[in-house]
């Protein structure tokens, strides 16, 4: 891909549209059209579609999405456009006045859905165009049922040949001509026939009767073209294209006699941000929302040729601006500029670039990082900084106006600068559907403003190799035997006065190797190929596609539902699907905790995606997976069979965690939790424990994943003492409270490790191979006598050996504010002689394995140990909303999911410029999914037992329980289930009921929950 | 061009020859060079004159009253600072007398206050820069801590949690504290990269005395907004009070921080 000029001025031919005038508000890019057929797209069916034909083929081919909408049947419809689309974009056809939708491809036609209506609603349209004849005749005007199409029944108003089949062209002397046949028999106007049929409709039992007319007609029926406008803005919101982005067009927009114009139903609520047009004659004038373009058909015809000229000259896709799915960051601060860089961050899973401007600022921080890719040693291990895709040459300067919208429903970053005078606007993506490759489109670009490396290295770059295949930049940075090789190439496009570029950019990283220039070339070449069009498309899709599997949704709540999609924006994007993914604990967003992998991805971030994208788990396993040898030679080192895992983790799976480091005081200080914080192993098995519940992948427990079960519990069983007690007992380590150290019997770790022994003695007797079933029984054995530090009289579990005889000192009482790093207020030794946490260490066993701790036993400790929790770290909040919300005390819950939903976006922590705290977001979706609705998977059953706060007037959920796709919508007294394939789930402690696509509805009943007939 | 000048405020007191030897030190750094003044409000320069004399400085001499005639003197284009004595009463309970308070509130460039018993003579080696994080103090100081390292000096930013400041959160504090040092450093020395970051946990006066003391800083150099009522400026009045090194204190506006975009649109995007 050179760089090459492209002067495409008036190459396209234009139709015999010239003469048709634009109005400003639709000479703009749509990315989709729903347009109405018979008067809109062609005068009448018999006239030819070719030059429709072949726009609408070009448009599909340059990304556009294409919906026809007809009250007519495809036999009418496909004969005379017999378009054959190639995509990337789609053409469907939603025909039937709503009841049918086809797709349209190179294939030909095929079925897409149909709503078919049962016999008693069929029997009942026949009565209720009879009934309306009927009354019709009784006021002496005949009338007859002239067909009985598809879910409808159609009455000739007008049975005069001189109206059999009058063009739309004089749709005013026909409206003239039914209104006066209608007045000579008394009836005031069209629109009391169609109150009339609607009141026939219903006394025949229709429960919503869809009449309309289009003068010459009344038509009773079950669907509506406001059926096919409301499937065609979901439908394209799978692909990613919002309502904002779509043009509607039809030329029946405005009333006729009084009746609402058939068209008019294209404006559903969903459709209030798309662009309506009509081309129509419009006697009765349009709605102030719908724009007038007069002309008919040649105005569509028009319009459609506009869009497809924007496209051939490289015009910018414009964001959707969709508030509740639109980061937005106005101007530019230097101060917050590094945060701001980190929310605005693309990722697709492989590389991660920050948000900075496009143009350059010494306060920027522009940079890109690849997954697992690392540079230098041991506790110095931190992600290798790798050339940078998105960055022109141009300074920010004094005065210039930067916006930067990312659009969290594609992953599209939109830039829009004022600078120096000239107005630079950009699109930019890290695509989703071919990780590694990233797309960026300018216009205004100067002509004498030439990019001078299309690939510059991150500041603190290493070493640097740079070279050119074919034409192609490429540049490599290198640490020592492997690195993260990128090829680029750009174009530039003057259309007129418009200076438009376009770049590509193709990232191949090997943790392990040196990638070859020529594998980032080839990569580049090949989305050359597919072009920018088909990329965005992509992008569009594959982001829609993660949402559907995984959206929530909170029904009557101002604050939370962006910050909820931002969250979960940045877990999608920062796990890749395939081989392994290392999850730092600040993803891919920035460069803070060096990439390191702790628990936070196993226990934080993993779950979120088992339930709902099962291949990023699964990579993330396979990381874990990759460093089972260095585990197991670990603790084959430190004189323990099985494997240990290292508490922070980076490119061998030796610990990384150093052993001593200065404080915020400067203050060099021992760091013990790379030696003690084992509960680590545990937390890997029960990711690999929850990727299997979630997903019932019994080859993976049978396989690598039986393999983390057996040597975790392995290890286990060679770390736990039996005392003089006979208890098991694990002595000097660091719980995830990690404000005590090198303490005895921690109650998570103690009770982590008893659940690993458990579930892999399980997993062993179902099959899984690597131990014995003797050793497995030793390992039930065992686990039978590990001390967990219940007090049967109290209820409550000491958090470790010693905990109760400290000060008890209640930190919510204390400190000035909660959350508070105590260790910062009090002093450290202070913290370590005091009842202080940093986050939930006893109350994570409650979360995590509820199953393993003695029934009734949250309450009191929650009561317990809460007010002695400081919430020192991010993780905790979270938590602790879940942990309230099972616990019934919502309104502590909902303080604690707030808290958690602003950590990044108010820079709680002061460090969001180093990255976004991916645990955190982790633990914002476990509060909704595993506190709020209560999920909880199983061997063959999905758990719900909802807590919605009164403020709430739904929770929606979507997960994918056993490779179902399921949605959960949690009301104040009604639950709605619904799965794509049929599952067990069970609902609070009512009998397990069976979901499928039909869904289920619950009612609340008696504290319960019956099933609503 | 013209070469800048520190003026120097002598008085008749003891501690006039700390105050000369600071200026002239500080003229050293910025190659200015010390242009010494004495206010004849209250008698003849004596003792400002012995030691002008024995630096071989010349003196400028002006009439009362002391603050006005300082405050006129230090406002010339070529006068890059004052430096002045603190000559609080030592009983009383201002950090400074009331000459010195009218002219560090009115003054509105650089003004090093100097402490009667500072080590003679006078040496800047390494400068101690409080800062609490706003961005009227960092605006405020950003050329302090320019000229700082342009002269050489050992620029240490000193950032003091107070227990109603500290941070929410101190996830692992061995990847927590580089990564808030880097930002903070960013953030509020964006110029100038190579400065230290210190940060503790206390009273904020106290703790910017006990941080000077331990790091042998040669002087503190504080942001302040010029009001010395008794519960305003806090932290510049107890070091004034206290500190045994030159106090440089630098005019700041009062410029509120402004949300960071993004959490507003959260808020408001609600559906």
């Amino acid at each position: 891909m050179a760089v090459r000029i492209d002067r495409r001025e008036n190459q396209q031919e234009m139709l015999s549209t010239a003469d048709i005038a634009l109005p400003k508000a639709v000479r703009r890019r749509f990315e989709a059209v729903i347009f109405d057929w018979d008067g809109t797209a062609v005068p009448d069916r018999q006239s030819d579609a070719t030059d429709l034909r072949q726009l609408v083929e070009a448009l599909c081919q340059a990304g556009m999405e294409l919906i026809l909408v007809s009250g007519t049947h495809v036999g009418n419809i496909d004969p005379q456009l017999r378009a054959r689309p190639p995509g990337p974009g789609h053409l469907h056809l939603c025909l039937n006045r709503g009841s049918e939708v086809f797709q349209v491809d190179e294939g030909g036609v095929r079925l897409a859905c149909r709503r078919t209506a049962s016999p008693e609603e069929d029997a009942a349209l026949t009565r209720a165009a009879q009934l309306t004849v009927e009354r019709l005749g009784r006021q002496g005007l005949p009338a007859a049922i002239v067909s009985q199409r598809l879910n409808r029944r159609k009455i000739d108003l007008i049975p005069e040949p001189a109206w059999a089949d009058p063009p739309k062209a004089r749709l005013a002397e026909l409206v003239a001509a039914v209104e006066e046949r209608l007045h000579t028999h008394g009836i005031p106007s069209l629109a009391e026939v169609v109150a009339i049929a609607s009141e026939a409709g219903k006394e025949a039992g229709l429960r919503d009767p869809r009449v309309s007319s289009d003068a010459k007609h009344v038509e009773i029926g079950l669907t509506d073209k406001s059926d096919s406008a409301r499937w065609a803005l979901n439908e394209l919101w799978k692909r990613g294209i919002g309502a904002g982005q779509v043009l509607i067009a039809g030329d029946e927009m405005g009333p006729l006699g009084g009746v609402p114009g058939s068209d008019s139903r294209l404006l559903v609520p969903d459709s209030a941000r798309a662009t309506a047009v009509s081309v129509g004659v419009e006697p009765g004038g349009v709605p102030p929302s719908v724009i007038l373009v007069p002309g008919g058909p040649r105005a569509f015809l028009a319009l459609l040729e506009d869009q497809l000229r924007r496209r051939l000259e490289h015009e910018l896709p414009l964001v959707d601006r969709s508030p509740s799915w639109l980061l937005p960051v106005s101007g530019f601060d230097p101060q917050l500029e590094r945060v701001h860089e980190s929310l605005l961050t693309l990722a697709d899973g492989k590389i991660g670039t920050s948000g900075a401007p496009l143009v350059r600022h010494p306060a920027a921080s522009p940079r890109v990082l690849a997954a697992g890719v690392y540079a230098g040693q041991g506790p110095e291990t931190e992600l290798l900084g790798c050339p940078i895709w998105n960055q022109l040459s141009l300074p920010l300067q004094e005065g210039d106006r930067l916006e930067r919208q990312l659009d969290l429903h594609t992953g599209i970053l939109w830039q829009d600068l004022e600078n120096q005078g000239r107005r630079l606007t950009a699109v930019g993506f890290s695509s989703l559907a071919r990780p590694g490759s990233a797309v960026l489109r300018v216009e205004g670009l100067p002509p004498d403003v030439i990019p001078e490396r299309l690939l510059p290295p991150t500041e603190d770059a290493g070493a640097i190799e740079v070279g050119e295949i074919d034409g192609q930049s490429w540049v490599r940075a290198v640490d020592g035997d492997h690195g993260v090789v990128a090829a680029a190439g750009d174009r530039r496009y003057q259309i007129g006065a418009s200076s438009r570029y376009d770049r590509l950019a193709a990232y191949s990283a090997d943790p392990s190797g040196l990638p070859a220039p020529q594998s980032a070339a080839e990569a580049l070449d090949e989305i050359d190929r597919a072009g920018f069009e088909r990329l965005l498309t992509e992008q569009r899709g594959a982001w829609a596609d993660r949402w559907e599997a995984a959206g929530v949704h909170i029904a009557g709540e101002r604050d939370l539902n962006l910050p909820i999609r931002f969250a979960l924006f940045h877990l999608m994007a920062s796990v890749g699907s395939t081989g392994e993914a290392a999850v730092g604990a600040r993803g891919l967003t920035g460069p803070a905790y060096r990439g390191h992998v702790f628990w936070d991805s196993d226990v934080f971030v993993l779950p979120f995606l088992a339930a709902t994208h099962p291949a990023a788990a699964r990579a993330m396993l396979e990381y874990r997976i990759r460093r089972l040898p260095a585990a197991i030679a670990r603790a084959r080192a430190e004189g323990r069979k099985g494997a240990r895992f290292p508490w922070e983790s980076a490119t061998t799976g030796e610990e990384v965690s150093p052993t001593e480091a200065r404080d915020r005081a400067g203050r060099l200080l021992a760091v013990r939790t790379g030696l003690l914080e084992e509960h680590v192993v545990a937390d890997v098995a029960w990711a690999a424990a929850t990727y299997a519940d979630w997903t019932g992948d019994e080859a993976f427990v049978r396989g690598p994943g039986g393999a983390l079960l057996v040597e975790t519990a392995r290890y286990w069983a060679s770390r736990i003492l039996i005392g003089s007690d006979g208890r098991g007992h694990i002595p000097g380590v660091i719980g995830p409270d990690e404000y005590h150290d090198a303490v005895d019997d921690n109650a998570f770790t103690n009770v982590m490790a008893r659940w690993n022994l458990k579930r892999a003695a399980a997993a062993v007797a179902a099959g899984t191979p690597g131990a014995s079933p003797a050793e497995a029984q030793q390992w039930l054995q065992l686990a039978a006598t590990i001390s967990d530090g219940f007090d049967t009289s109290t209820h409550l579990y000491e958090q470790f050996s010693g905990f109760f005889t400290l000060e008890p000192l209640i930190i919510r009482d204390v400190a000035p504010r909660r959350p508070v790093a105590a260790d910062l207020l009090l002093g450290r030794e202070r913290v370590q002689r005091a009842q202080v946490l940093k986050q939930a260490d006893v109350l994570m066993l409650h979360h995590m394995v509820p199953e393993e701790v003695v029934p009734g036993s949250l309450t009191p400790n929650l009561q317990f140990y809460e007010p002695r929790t400081a919430h020192g770290s991010s993780l905790s909040p979270g938590i602790h909303a879940a942990l309230f919300a099972r616990a019934g005390m919502l309104d502590d819950a909902l303080q604690a999911l707030h808290l958690t939903a602003r950590i990044d976006l108010d820079d709680l922590t002061g460090t969001t410029a180093g990255g976004l705290h991916l645990g955190s977001m982790g633990s914002l979706w476990q509060a909704l999914a595993f506190g709020f609705a209560g999920l909880r998977p199983s061997a063959d059953l999905l758990c719900v037992d909802p807590r919605l706060p009164e403020q709430w007037e739904a929770l929606t959920i979507n997960v994918r329980f056993h490779g179902a796709r399921v949605r959960i919508e949690i009301r104040p007294d009604q639950l709605l289930l619904q799965a794509d394939s049929p599952l067990r789930v069970g609902v609070s402690a009512a009998p397990a009921v069976t979901v499928g696509p039909a869904g289920l509805v619950l009612r609340r009943d008696n504290g319960g929950w019956e099933e609503k007939l | 061009m013209k070469k800048m000048k520190v003026v120097a405020a002598l008085d008749n007191s003891p501690v006039a020859r700390a105050v000369l030897s600071t200026a002239a030190a500080i003229a050293e750094l910025l190659a200015a060079r010390v242009e010494a003044v004495h206010v004849r409000e209250a008698g003849p320069a004596t003792t400002a004159a012995a030691v002008a004399e024995a630096e071989r400085t010349a003196l400028s001499l002006s009439d009362g009253p002391t603050a006005g005639a300082l405050v006129a003197a230090s406002d010339g284009d070529d006068v890059c600072a004052l430096v002045l004595g603190m000559r609080a009463a030592p009983a009383g309970h201002r950090p400074v007398g009331p000459t010195a308070g009218e002219v560090i509130t009115t003054v509105g460039k650089p003004v090093v206050v100097v402490p009667e018993h500072s080590a003679l003579p006078v040496r800047v080696k390494s400068v101690l820069i409080p800062l609490d994080g706003t961005a009227s103090t960092s605006a405020a100081m950003e050329r302090t801590i320019e000229w700082a390292r342009d002269a050489q000096l050992d620029v240490h930013l000193l950032h003091v949690y107070e227990a109603a400041s500290l941070p929410f959160f101190d996830d692992q504090s061995h990847h927590e504290a580089p990564a808030w040092s880097r930002e903070f450093r960013q953030r509020h020395s964006p110029r100038t990269a190579d400065v230290h970051v210190q940060v503790r946990t206390g009273i904020p006066g106290d703790v910017v005395l006990a941080v000077a003391h331990e790091l042998e800083a040669g002087m503190i150099a504080l942001a302040w907004l010029q009001e010395l009522l008794p519960e305003r400026a806090r932290v510049v009045q107890s070091v004034l009070a206290l500190s045994s090194v030159p106090v440089l204190l630098v005019p700041a506006s009062s410029r509120e921080r402004e949300p960071v975009s993004a959490i507003a649109a959260g808020r408001e995007a609600g559906q």
